[in-house]
């Protein structure tokens, strides 16, 4: 490949090696809007505070990220480069300098998402992916809530407190108001007594939920255990990454909860694009440390989508 | 809400603080040179001036080299103030060797010297100031700045008048010396606090300057408008003394230089306060550096045709007036958008040797004019072309100037599609290799490239061998369409190993049978099959036998019975044969009512029901496939199959998205299939853009024409079509913007309206504000295609400032006339203190109550109930 250009086939290939998904029309698709570009030696292909919508695939060219200042493995042809990146919008402190210049492939980041998220399938697939990642980075159990929410006494939980409670959600909280409120309105408040449980681990439930009074807590098999307090989302990763239940949940106190069935979710996310960048966005965000991870915790196999 | 004041606050009162010191640093420096000019002609030729440009050109450039050693370990504002203070004494110890020796020498070291530090100080100045400051803010805030430097020239000049008449011209140099101390310890309070800050700086070289501008393209067209720039002035500065030098009296130069420039400096304070402002927001930026070069071209060109007095001061005009506002203003705006790493040594390396060997240049050709006899005339002659170069550079420079945003959203065109290029032996080699590739993937993506390249019959029968059943199906299908009659013995052979092996439910087998009877029809064969047990078998026959059309009313109706009795892997294999078929057939009712009632199933019957009828090309049941659009596990497959339908289903389509009554599910998903179905589509999406009043479906319509108007360039609608739904967008900005701006201005008093509600309220309103833009910006690109409008849109909404003020900086570049309005509704994101009107809070949420969102109105709802029943407690 390193003395001639690419033809369309050697793209389709290429492309056919590296997308997820349904090969006959998105391969095709990538291939053709894909762009052939020389990079130098020393070029920075992103620095810092860019915002990053393009996506390189490695033809010839050797290329090195630098997160925060720390090197990492050179990427090796043929990978795609900044797609992690790409996904979370850019990654302020990462650096993508080429070490040894040669042939990339540039495509544009909204190509690739719609070729990621295309149907439900690739939507899942990617959040999936994705959510594999989060839980490598994070791990399953409740984080505490950046900011206590403030929401009203009120029996039934208003859209103005529903709102309040899913803005306060680190993945949600980045989403237009205009775009969560559908989802809002569609979730089914429940109501749990202290002691009551809410699911056992092992559970498939299909669906996650969002506290909005009380407190929860919640009890991995290895003993392990953390707090759910309000705001705090629990379940969706669980589902969607294992397909069932990573932890015993426990209402410590009475509790209120926003429950959404995952499909409901997907399904949102199918017909509000902006709702998918978003989530995908947030979600990448949370991952894009992971090499970091891997590196400082030793681990060796994650479970995330081959093109990362 | 108080965050934005109190950010407000700080950057007015660091605008007044630079104002202040530039000024300060003006004066100084104006008072300075009056007395070096009269000093200097009073007892040298002017003649000799041509030398001192050039002295002064190397002087300076020695001096910044000196001065980085000297000044590297500091901030650049405390380097600043330093060098003032030491400009300052050095001032002093001239004007005292002045008065005790009679030497022209230290005439020659004033002229020089007053030149280099007034230069180095305002490139200091400048550095500081573009390195804390974006393009919109710097837009915003330059020409009133910059208006510190003619104030400041004006309050020398003044000085400097009032002072020649009182005092000898040498004095001069202590009021000079004043002016510089207190910039100095001004910048050194305002300036070098704040960039102390960032801690100390590696100050970059000249070399690095060189490096950056050798691989930068932008920087080196700032680089020739600096050189030009320049030439123009040291050519029209040399014709200007040298024509006032021969026409008045020694004795009355210092007075005469002094008014002229004190009549000047009053006259660029008006540009700098009048005209930079107003020019900066109309034109392009690069226009704006080209209106000084025009008007010196007409000044010289009338200095060539009169050669008088009055044509040289009216060359100084230009010079006096444009030079330190419009010119200068504009020249330090094309830096701002350079990549910080870039412009540091760039701008240091362009504004010391760019400046200087400009000079350098210009003082060699005034040298050689005046050597070869010339005068004026000539000198001016040069002086007109030296413009028109800077004229030329300023307009070539518009694209590597916007492609400097267009970095920064760092977008690729949508639109590039591949070169379609025949197969040649090496690719056919690429793919027979692929052929036996482990991964399944690569034999297909093979099989499928092959086939559409007219290849197929290279693609050996063998591959039926494959033990990926994908694969075979694949490969069979190909066979099918390719007519590869070859492989029929190897086919049979395989059919009959399975039913050996009992494996009938295979959709191996399925396929097999599906490419067997594709390529030798046998209608005997298909009547046995269907009475056999063989499940995949016979639902291919019974598909095949029905599509034929051969059988009698009868027989059809009962391989119609047989179809539903068939258990669901059966059926789907029924229904992926009659989806194999690709040629044209009449359907018979038969079929046509088991394709119907299977897709009424759910999927993945359903799904596969409805592939089949899209296979029929039958348009009759375009309804039945447009229904079911609303039904979420075949919508994917129904929206391919409409697709698949073309232009045969874009009336039917089109009617029921106009049709409000239809499902919003459905109505959501018709613009994706209308596009998809390609450039037929395109005049009636356009139409539905305008007409559409439910938001979700026009954005969806919205993005069907992006990408429909990618596809098909000649589809992109007129813009005067679209015209009154940008103007609807932009007045939703207006209205959502100002709205969030009342509420948050009635909010400052009143603590029992801050409550939990309100910034949930404000970001609700301000987010509509951004999607109102970033939609008129979408709408109005679908009629442009020179920028990616969709990028920019994007960009509008990120949480990089710079990103944002990227899209803005595009904005502004890409649209003019009545357009202009959407850059201007973008720039105001990045002001949120805007308001249009006031009123009280309660006010506010009753008008938000007949919004037309329902969350908008939930809220203000919501809202009204929290503050009623505090108020009732």
């Amino acid at each position: 490949m390193k003395a001639r250009q690419l033809t369309p086939l050697d793209r389709v290939l290429l492309f056919s090696r590296l997308a997820p998904s349904d090969f006959r029309d998105n391969v095709r698709r990538l291939a053709e809007a894909s762009r052939e570009r020389t990079v130098r030696d020393g070029e920075v292909l992103l620095a810092g505070d860019e915002s990053q919508r393009v996506v390189w695939i490695t033809i010839d060219a050797i290329i090195q990220r630098t997160r925060n200042g720390q090197l990492f493995p050179p990427f090796t042809p043929p990978s795609p480069v900044g797609l992690i990146e790409a996904l979370a919008g850019g990654a302020p402190g990462t650096e993508l300098k080429v070490l040894e210049g040669g042939l990339v492939l540039e495509v544009s980041m909204d190509i690739f998402l719609d070729v990621l998220m295309s149907g439900r399938r690739g939507l899942l697939n990617l959040m999936s992916r994705l959510g594999s990642g989060v839980v490598a980075t994070v791990g399953l159990l409740p984080q505490p809530p950046v900011a206590s929410v403030d929401i009203g006494e009120e029996e039934t939980l208003s859209l103005l407190d529903r709102l309040i409670l899913m803005s306060a959600d680190g993945l949600l909280g980045r989403v237009a108001l205009d775009t969560i409120a559908p989802l809002a309105r569609l979730m089914t408040e429940r109501r749990y007594k202290a002691g009551e449980t809410l699911w056992t681990v092992g559970d498939v439930t299909q669906s996650g939920m969002v506290v909005a009074r009380g407190r929860v807590t919640c009890t991995q098999p290895d003993g392990r255990s953390a707090e759910a307090l309000p705001s705090t989302t629990i379940g969706f990763l669980d589902q969607l990454v294992l397909g069932k239940m990573a932890f015993t949940a426990v209402a410590k106190t009475d509790v209120v909860t926003l429950t959404l069935p995952l499909q409901t979710m997907v399904e949102a996310m199918e017909t509000h694009e902006d709702l998918a960048r978003a989530v995908v966005y947030g979600m990448a965000l949370a991952v894009i440390d992971l090499p970091i991870l891997i590196q400082a915790k030793g681990i060796t196999r994650v479970d995330v989508v081959p093109v990362f | 809400m108080s965050q934005p004041s109190s950010a407000s606050s700080a950057a007015t009162s660091s605008k007044w603080a630079a104002f202040a010191v530039l000024g300060m640093t003006t004066a100084g420096h104006t008072v300075a040179e009056t007395a070096r000019d009269a000093l200097f002609l009073a007892s040298i030729p002017s003649s000799r001036l041509p030398w001192m440009y050039a002295t002064v050109g190397l002087g300076a450039l020695l001096a910044i080299r000196g001065m980085r050693g000297v000044f590297s370990r500091f901030p650049p504002g405390v380097a600043f103030a330093l060098t003032a203070i030491a400009g300052a004494c050095v001032y002093v110890g001239i004007f005292a060797a002045i008065g005790r020796s009679q030497s022209q020498s230290w005439l020659l070291i004033l002229y020089v010297y007053s030149s280099v530090i007034g230069s180095v100080l305002i490139v200091q100045f400048w550095t500081v100031l573009s390195s804390s400051i974006d393009i919109r803010d710097a837009k915003r805030q330059f020409a009133f700045i910059g208006a510190g430097s003619v104030s400041g020239a004006i309050a020398g000049s003044a000085v400097a008048t009032a002072a020649a008449q009182l005092v000898d011209a040498r004095y001069l140099l202590l009021f000079a010396a004043a002016g510089f101390v207190l910039a100095g310890i001004f910048g050194w309070v305002s300036l070098g606090g704040g960039v102390a800050k960032a801690g100390p700086t590696v100050e970059p070289t000249l070399r690095d300057g060189a490096r950056a501008l050798r691989t930068h393209p932008y920087p080196k067209y700032v680089a020739a408008i600096v050189v030009l720039a320049a030439i123009v002035f040291t050519f029209s500065d040399f014709v200007f003394k040298a024509t006032v030098a021969d026409a008045v009296d020694a004795e009355d130069l210092a007075s005469t230089f002094a008014l002229v420039y004190l009549v000047l400096n009053v006259g660029s304070l008006f540009v700098q306060l009048a005209l930079v402002t107003p020019l900066i927001n109309r034109l392009q930026l690069n226009s704006v550096s080209a209106l000084t070069p025009s008007l010196t071209a007409l000044a010289a060109g009338g200095v060539v045709a009169l050669g008088t007095l009055p044509a040289a001061i009216g060359l100084r005009a230009i010079d006096g007036l444009f030079k330190h506002t419009v010119h200068r203003t504009a020249t330090e705006l094309l830096y701002v958008p350079m990549l910080p790493e870039v412009r540091g040594p760039v701008k240091r390396l362009i504004d010391v040797a760019g400046h200087r060997g400009g000079q350098i240049v210009a003082s060699g050709a005034v040298l050689l004019v005046l050597w070869l006899g010339g005068g004026s005339n000539v000198l001016g002659v040069l002086l007109v072309v030296s413009a028109v170069a800077w004229i030329g550079v300023a307009v070539a420079m518009r694209q590597p100037y916007l492609d400097l945003f267009r970095r920064s959203l760092r977008s690729v065109s949508r639109s590039v599609p591949a070169a379609a290029t025949d197969l040649d032996l090496a690719s056919v080699e690429t793919l027979l290799a692929a052929l036996n590739s482990d991964v399944d993937r690569d034999v297909l993506v093979a099989v499928d490239i092959l086939h559409r390249q007219g290849k197929a019959s290279i693609i050996p029968a063998l591959i039926l061998h494959h033990p990926s059943d994908e694969v075979v199906a694949g490969a069979c299908r190909v066979f099918a369409e390719a007519g590869r009659k070859d492989v029929v013995p190897l086919i049979d052979r395989l059919l009959a190993n399975a039913a050996a092996q009992g494996n009938p439910l295979s959709s191996r087998v399925g396929a097999l049978v599906r490419a067997r009877f594709r390529l030798a029809s046998d209608v005997e064969a298909m009547r046995m099959l269907v009475a056999e047990d063989r499940p995949s078998s016979r639902a291919v026959a019974a598909a095949e036998l029905l599509m034929l059309g051969t059988e009698s009313v009868a027989a059809q109706q009962d391989l119609v019975h047989r179809v539903y009795g068939y258990a669901t892997p059966c059926q789907i294999e029924f229904l992926h044969t009659v989806s194999f078929r690709t040629d044209v057939f009449e359907m018979s009712g038969a079929l046509r009512e088991v394709l119907v009632t299977l897709s009424q199933r759910d999927a993945p019957v359903g799904e596969a029901a409805l592939r089949a009828i899209g296979a029929t090309h039958d348009v009759a049941c375009t309804p039945i496939i447009v229904e079911a659009l609303g039904r979420r596990d075949v919508m994917l497959a129904a929206r391919d199959v409409l697709v698949q339908l073309g232009d045969d289903a874009v009336a039917a389509s089109a009617a029921m998205l106009r049709d409000v009554n239809v499902s919003e599910t459905i109505r959501l998903e018709l613009p994706r299939v209308l596009a998809g179905m390609g450039r037929s589509a395109s005049d009636f999406l356009t139409g539905q853009l305008v007409r559409e009043h439910t938001g979700m479906v026009a954005y969806r319509v919205l993005c069907a024409l992006e990408n429909l108007v990618v596809e098909w360039p000649d589809a992109r609608p007129e813009p005067q079509l679209l015209a009154q739904v940008v103007r609807d967008h932009l007045e939703a900005a207006e209205r959502y913007s100002g709205l969030a701006s009342e509420l948050e201005r009635a909010a400052t008093d009143r603590e029992d309206v801050r409550n939990r509600a309100h910034p949930l309220l404000v970001r609700l309103l301000r987010e509509r504000q951004r999607h109102a833009v970033q939609r008129a910006t979408r709408v109005y690109g679908l009629s442009f295609a020179q920028e990616d409008f969709r990028s920019i849109s994007m960009g509008l909404s990120s949480e990089h400032r710079k990103t944002v003020i990227s899209s803005v900086e595009l904005l502004e570049a890409s649209t003019d006339g009545e357009w202009s309005a959407i850059a201007v509704a973008a720039e105001r994101l990045l002001q949120p203190e805007y308001t249009s009107r006031s009123r009280r809070y309660g006010a506010v949420l009753v008008d938000m109550m007949s919004d037309s969102s329902s969350t908008v109105r939930e809220l203000a709802q919501a809202q009204r109930d929290l503050l009623a029943r505090a108020e009732a407690t």
